[in-house]
């Protein structure tokens, strides 16, 4: 526990001391105040006008941090062979797992910077902000947590940095689309039976499926969240997680460095 | 070759080999190296670039398996992928995170490096830190970023922290690796400190004067094997060569015959 804990306090002061952390702080403020920017030309609600889009410019946000910050640290390491020093001293799978619990920390920082702005922009706009927001920052917090877990997986097979960065975003696309190409099929009456409906269903399920973690809907129109999709969404993230770090950490453990 | 020693040795190399498997064929870069060291002993490990070396060191610290062999560390088994708590490593070409500072650097060292279950508090990190530098000369530059320390400060750092977990074992790689002659020479007298208190010592050099100013014994490895081990006066009488660099190029020039 120490050394993941040592391990994840040196991510998070090696990146608060990166020129690019703070590059992408400024680039966050920038995309939550065009949002800003938008609500007034818009006819629309300010306040769902800032937090909508305002929502999109903390999840891109979040998945540049996913690479520059989780799978680009890795492979840097790597380069720089202080990896080599640190495996001298930790387990493989320890190593991760600090690694990943820092980065974890700082999508956090950037969920938590994005939401506050969002909330007083839109307090700031004339809106009235909606405090389900607390439930977006949890959210974008789930879904890059479980997309950095993939970025650490595919480190640990491997894989280039480059490869590992598109296949990221690929994996990060596919998981937004997967509900909505299913309803599609639905529609076109393209499942030739509920078993095979159920297949591609699970399957979505395996991918990840981001849109488990989509509640801006009812975050915007200020609804109640439902008990049973936000649990059964805390669980999936849960589990998926242990799995990915697991994954990670066994075939980290067997790779030649 | 005098491969085993009179007394029990610290480290015990059986017939360590390795054969990296590739389309275009498979490659042994190391053939059934055997060796001992004993404690308090300087092996420098010389050969040509490409000879084996490197991977040597790999299998030794764990961060490669071996295709056949085995090491055993006082008597025990040292299996592929394990850290290595009571070796202290420094690779070639090292470079630690620009953006901690020296003395944060070396005092995360210095947590990984303590066994597990040990308790200790920051006065107690910083004492060890401000002594691990005084070492090493570099205690006036501990709250220096290690972005801006030149080479030689670098693998000073980079010597701090192999010897920050009181080492039983230290190995280094290449520790003069593009080093001006003052890095090189600062380099060399801290080895040469290392080895007065008693220290044992395995390093890889492809520099013959600084090899035959440390070491009680050298090893060759050309090609992939171990062409020569035991004290440079032996090397030296059987090429009857005046000195290492002479007795190095007829070696090598033998084992390409």
């Amino acid at each position: 526990m120490r050394h993941i804990i040592t391990i994840a306090k040196t991510t998070l002061i090696e990146s608060l001391r990166d020129r690019v952390f703070v590059g992408l702080l400024f680039f966050l403020l920038f995309l939550l105040g065009f949002s800003a920017y938008l609500s007034t030309l818009s006819l629309g609600d300010v306040a769902r006008v800032i937090q909508n889009s305002g929502m999109a410019g903390m999840a891109l946000i979040c998945l540049l941090v996913t690479i520059l910050f989780g799978a680009f640290s890795l492979y840097r390491e790597e380069e720089r062979n202080e990896l080599y020093v640190l495996l001298n001293r930790v387990p493989r799978p320890v190593y991760l797992l600090g690694r990943f619990s820092g980065t974890a920390i700082i999508i956090t920082i950037f969920s938590l910077v994005s939401g506050s702005t969002l909330f007083l922009l839109t307090l700031l706009f004339g809106g009235e902000p909606a405090f389900g927001l607390i439930w977006a920052v949890l959210w974008n917090i789930c879904e890059f947590t479980l997309l950095s877990g993939v970025a650490f997986l595919f480190y640990a097979m491997g894989i280039s940095f480059t490869l590992n960065a598109i296949m990221v975003i690929g994996i990060f696309i596919i998981g937004h689309s997967m509900n909505e190409a299913i309803e599609s099929f639905i529609a076109l009456g393209r499942f030739g039976s509920p078993l095979h409906l159920q297949s591609v269903k699970i399957i979505s399920y395996l991918m990840p499926n981001f849109d488990l973690f989509d509640f801006r809907l009812e975050i915007i129109h200020r609804e109640q969240l439902p008990f049973k999709r936000v649990l059964s969404a805390l669980l999936y993230w849960l589990f998926y997680l242990a799995a990915l770090l697991a994954a990670a950490g066994a075939r980290f453990k067997n790779r030649d460095l | 070759m005098q491969i085993t020693t009179q007394t029990t040795p610290i480290l015990s190399i059986r017939d360590l080999s390795k054969t990296y498997r590739s389309r275009e064929g498979d490659v042994e870069a190391l053939t059934n190296l055997s060796l001992d060291l004993e404690r308090g002993e300087i092996i420098g490990i010389l050969g040509p670039n490409g000879a084996g070396k490197t991977t040597a060191v790999k299998l030794i610290m764990g961060f490669i398996k071996a295709t056949r062999g085995n090491i055993t560390f006082n008597h025990e088994e040292l299996k592929a992928a394990e850290p290595r708590p009571h070796f202290g490593y420094l690779p070639e070409s090292f470079r630690p995170n620009p953006n901690l500072t020296v003395g944060e650097y070396i005092g995360m060292q210095y947590n990984l490096a303590l066994p597990a279950g040990t308790m200790t508090n920051r006065g107690e990190t910083a004492t060890k830190v401000s002594t691990l530098l005084n070492q090493v000369g570099m205690e006036p530059f501990a709250k220096r970023r290690i972005a801006r320390l030149s080479k030689g400060m670098g693998q000073r750092v980079g010597i701090a922290q192999a010897i920050a977990g009181n080492p039983e074992l230290i190995i280094l790689d290449e520790p003069t690796s593009g080093l001006d002659p003052i890095g090189k020479s600062e380099v060399i007298d801290l080895l040469l400190e290392l080895k007065n208190e008693g220290k044992t010592i395995l390093f890889c050099s492809h520099i013959l004067a600084e090899v035959e100013r440390l070491c009680d014994r050298i090893g060759i490895i050309v090609g992939g094997n171990l062409r020569f081990l035991g004290k440079v006066d032996n090397f030296l009488a059987q090429h009857q060569a005046d000195d290492l660099d002479e007795g190095f190029k007829k070696e090598i020039k033998c084992a390409t015959l």
